[in-house]
């Protein structure tokens, strides 16, 4: 036992324990503080009521008010969990209760493909494929089926370019199923089968066994891997760029353009020529990053909590 | 058949993939009586057990040979609704499994699945935890969670649930190797007032056990059927040299 | 009864086979977003791609040898930085932290900015490193990457460390070693291929990031090794190649992304790989001789 070691034990755990005490804490901090001293121009000036209720973004007049991005972060994200939720969990029943094991391995690579796939891409194709195709086809073909139906007919209605809600959020949907389809089925393969074939020992057909045992189980996993995928939906950023529109008005319908907070920073960033336009993206910015923490952190707790459970 | 035989085995081989595990089983169980199936690990009781309500069939690579007939028929046949089957043969598993629902759902689950409900519902449930000798433990407490119980009363849980939907045959897997010496007594005591209603087959590494609580005992090796009959005789003139190094523990 | 078990089966084949349904969604959408990524892609894939550098604006022909460079550059850097940065914080929290709350809220928070949106970092470095030195430069970009791999390494790092058996360091304290001695000469061993797989993947995720490049590092129509200066990257190249007017930028953005693909996805399926046969018992093999 040299003198040398005892030393480097000392220096070593400090050195360590620096860059965990820099990642956990010194990294999330600091970018909340930068955000909100960028922002405090647009804060004093606009107040949180303000910024947060208005839709007006005039870069001429400078009035900014970030309601169309909050919104539109808020509905893309909203109707693309719709979409992958129901979709994920019948990918992972899939996967854990119905496909023989060849199959299994085969559709968990494909998962696992499309979860690598860089979010640029999704947005490159939705642009110049699913754009044009929704345009064509789906977007005239719903709009005939729904536009007469009362209450709903409303958000079917302006002129389908591709370029507008529906389309984003479906590209969105498309690239949440795949974690939130792994997240799932991670879960599902905790229920041991003990639990399972009690049911079946009571004469439950599959789906009994999934819907009574199976799901109830891994609820708060399943709420857990539905609040991960929305917080990472929030700041999904390539994906929606192309396909928004960027148009800074509150949508109406799901074939109007709009735009995201991401959209809005990622297009209009390097446009920012006055201190109050900057500092009104940094203070989207700010809200962005205080809203998905939140959302991510009580996805955590979900999570936390399962685990807890069921140990 | 002989009027008070339930399930009749002939010639049961099985397989798990290209494994033999299972050779040529012939057995009768008798009914209303507690069949118990002894014998040192992975000498295939477990396996035997889950082949007479076709629990096998929930996983790939498995097949069954030969014949186990139950109510005139052959149960192995792949025509055998297999729904039906296991609302009339029933499992008792090792480790207690309540599912995660309040006390009084987790007893009605099969009742709910067959389409019973209200006032009719009320009463099998509470006959079954009377007859499962937990109702007075829990009658306050139908709408706790399951969870809120001991082990031994999870264990007597899972039994009232399975005797909910009045199964013919009652099938245990070591049911009480994973309880205190008063739980396993309460649950021992449980399945010889419950053979007057159902006929019980239990598989159970503990010797003493079988010798206290089974009509007839069955000894298994290696995955054949070494002797059966009944329990007495095989506890004191068992006929086979290997049923005896078992019974005095030479092995096993 | 039976009609009941009839209805009963036939709900429970409905839903089974609704679950088939969406696993060829899932299928549907794989198969055309690759489908046309390679068949585009391959079309317009030349050696001219990668040997020649932009044309002005409106004039065919030319590469993007200044984005793939850049783009290198840019990856590789950020991978120097971010990786020990994060290793070093995932041993923290798997090999001296595991008993502590602040340590493992500390973990969680990481754990958290892992999935945090990816532009704010962008948006943090603009602050920190564009405005100060009043033009774009490739560190700033650098150095948001690298904020972004931090966390994503040090929780890979600290899952691959947890999965070590305590038996095998007590083993070691047992013979009197100190912590950092059995952490270097052991646990670090034993994991080290799934803290391998956790690096690729980390690497195979921001050389596919775009949104933190597009206002710090920028873009550069000229091949650039200043890391002062804005640097040309593959992916906001191609971000402003599909946005743009010219035909023969769209080509040239899908042979791009078509390449970023493939290479996102074989890295990936490496470092997959990596774990699965690094993971295997070496010592099957010694008992085969």
């Amino acid at each position: 036992m040299k003198k040398k070691d005892f030393y480097l034990e000392i220096i070593i755990k400090n050195f360590l324990g620096f860059w965990a005490i820099f990642s956990g804490l010194f990294f999330p901090f600091t970018v909340f503080l930068i955000l909100f001293y960028e922002s405090r121009l647009a804060i004093k000036h606009f107040g949180i009521v303000e910024f947060l209720t208005s839709s007006a973004w005039d870069p001429v007049s400078e009035t900014f008010g970030g309601l169309a991005m909050i919104v539109g972060t808020l509905i893309s994200t909203f109707i693309a969990i719709l979409i992958a939720g129901p979709v994920s969990i019948g990918i992972a029943i899939f996967i854990t209760e119905l496909a023989p094991s060849w199959l299994k391995g085969i559709i968990t690579s494909a998962i696992e493909l499309l979860a690598a796939i860089p979010s640029i891409i999704y947005g490159m194709w939705g642009f110049f494929i699913l754009a044009d195709f929704m345009r064509s086809y789906v977007e005239p073909f719903l709009q005939k089926v729904f536009i007469p139906v009362p209450l709903i007919g409303k958000l079917f209605s302006g002129s389908p370019t591709g370029i507008d809600v529906l389309t984003t959020s479906l590209v969105l949907s498309i690239m949440i199923i795949p974690f939130m389809a792994s997240v799932v089925k991670d879960s599902f393969n905790l229920v041991p089968s003990v639990m399972k074939e009690s049911a079946h020992c009571l004469g439950a057909t599959k789906w009994e066994v999934v819907k009574d045992v199976v799901i109830p189980y891994t609820a708060s996993g399943i709420a857990g891997g539905l609040v991960l995928s929305t917080g990472r939906a929030l700041g999904e950023t390539m994906a929606v760029t192309f396909l928004a529109g960027n148009v800074a008005q509150v949508p109406t319908s799901l074939f109007s353009p709009f735009t995201t907070i991401t959209v809005a920073l990622a297009n209009q960033f390097t446009e920012a020529d006055t201190p109050l336009y900057l500092s009104s993206l940094f203070y989207l910015s700010l809200i962005l990053f205080v809203l998905s923490f939140v959302i991510l952190s009580f996805a955590k707790i979900l999570v936390l909590r399962l685990q807890k459970r069921w140990k | 058949m002989e009027r008070n035989v339930e399930i009749e085995v002939r010639n049961l081989n099985f397989y798990y993939g290209e494994k033999l595990v299972l050779k040529n089983i012939n057995l009768f169980i008798y009914k209303n009586k507690v069949t118990a199936l002894i014998g040192p690990s992975g000498c295939g009781k477990t396996t035997f057990l889950r082949c007479l309500n076709r629990m096998h069939d929930l996983y790939v690579g498995n097949r069954y040979e030969g014949e186990i007939i139950f109510e005139g028929r052959n149960i192995l046949n792949k025509n055998i609704d297999l729904i039906v089957l296991r609302s009339k043969i029933g499992m008792v598993f090792q480790k207690p499994t309540p599912f995660p629902m309040s006390i009084f759902d987790n007893v009605a689950y099969g009742l709910k699945l067959k389409g019973i409900k209200g006032s009719e519902l009320k009463e099998r449930v509470e006959k079954a935890l009377i007859d499962a000798a937990l109702w007075d433990e829990v009658k306050d407490k139908l709408k706790e969670s399951a969870f809120s119980l001991s082990g031994g009363q999870q264990q007597r849980l899972c039994i009232a649930r399975a005797i909910a939907v009045e199964p013919k045959v009652l099938l245990f897997d070591e049911p009480t190797s994973a309880l205190d010496p008063i739980s396993t007594s309460k649950i021992e005591e449980l399945i010889v007032k419950l053979k007057s209603k159902i006929t019980i087959v239990i598989v159970t590494h503990n010797m003493q056990q079988a010798a206290r609580i089974s009509d007839y005992t069955a000894f298994m090796y290696l995955g054949e059927l070494i002797e059966v009959g009944p329990t007495e005789k095989i506890f004191t003139t068992p006929e086979k040299k290997l049923t005896e190094d078992y019974i005095t523990g030479r092995f096993g | 009864m039976e009609v009941k078990i009839f209805k009963r089966k036939l709900i429970s084949n409905i839903m089974l086979f609704i679950s088939f349904l969406t696993a060829l969604y899932g299928l549907f959408w794989l198969f055309w977003i690759l489908g046309t990524l390679f068949v585009n892609g391959f079309k317009y894939l030349t050696l001219d791609l990668f040997l020649q550098d932009p044309t002005p604006p409106g004039i065919e022909g030319g590469g993007l040898r200044h984005a793939f460079i850049g783009h290198i550059i840019i990856t590789s850097l950020a991978t120097l930085i971010g990786v020990p940065i994060g290793v070093c914080a995932g041993i923290y929290y798997a090999e001296y932290g595991r008993n502590s709350y602040f340590f493992m809220a500390l973990k969680n928070i990481t754990d958290i900015m892992v999935s945090t949106p990816s532009i704010i970092m962008g948006a943090v470095m603009y602050a920190l490193m564009v405005v100060p030195f009043k033009q774009f430069n490739a560190i700033s970009g650098i150095f948001a990457l690298a904020l972004l791999m931090i966390p994503v390494i040090s929780i890979t790092t600290y899952e691959m460390l947890i999965l070590v058996p305590h038996t095998l360091r007590e083993a070691a304290y047992a013979l009197g070693a100190y912590k950092w001695q059995i952490i270097k000469d052991i646990t670090l061993k034993a994991a080290k291929f799934g803290i391998l797989t956790g690096i690729l993947l980390g690497v195979a995720r921001i050389s596919g990031e775009t949104a933190p490049l597009l206002f710090t590092a920028f873009n550069n129509a000229y091949l650039s090794v200043d890391l002062f200066k804005p640097m040309a990257s593959l992916t906001v190249t191609i971000f402003n190649y599909v946005m743009g007017p010219y035909d023969y930028w769209h080509k040239q953005a899908w042979a791009a992304a078509f390449f970023l693909t493939l290479l996102v996805l074989i890295l990936s399926l490496f470092a997959k790989a990596l774990l699965y046969f690094g993971t295997l018992n070496p010592f099957k093999w010694k008992i085969k001789k």
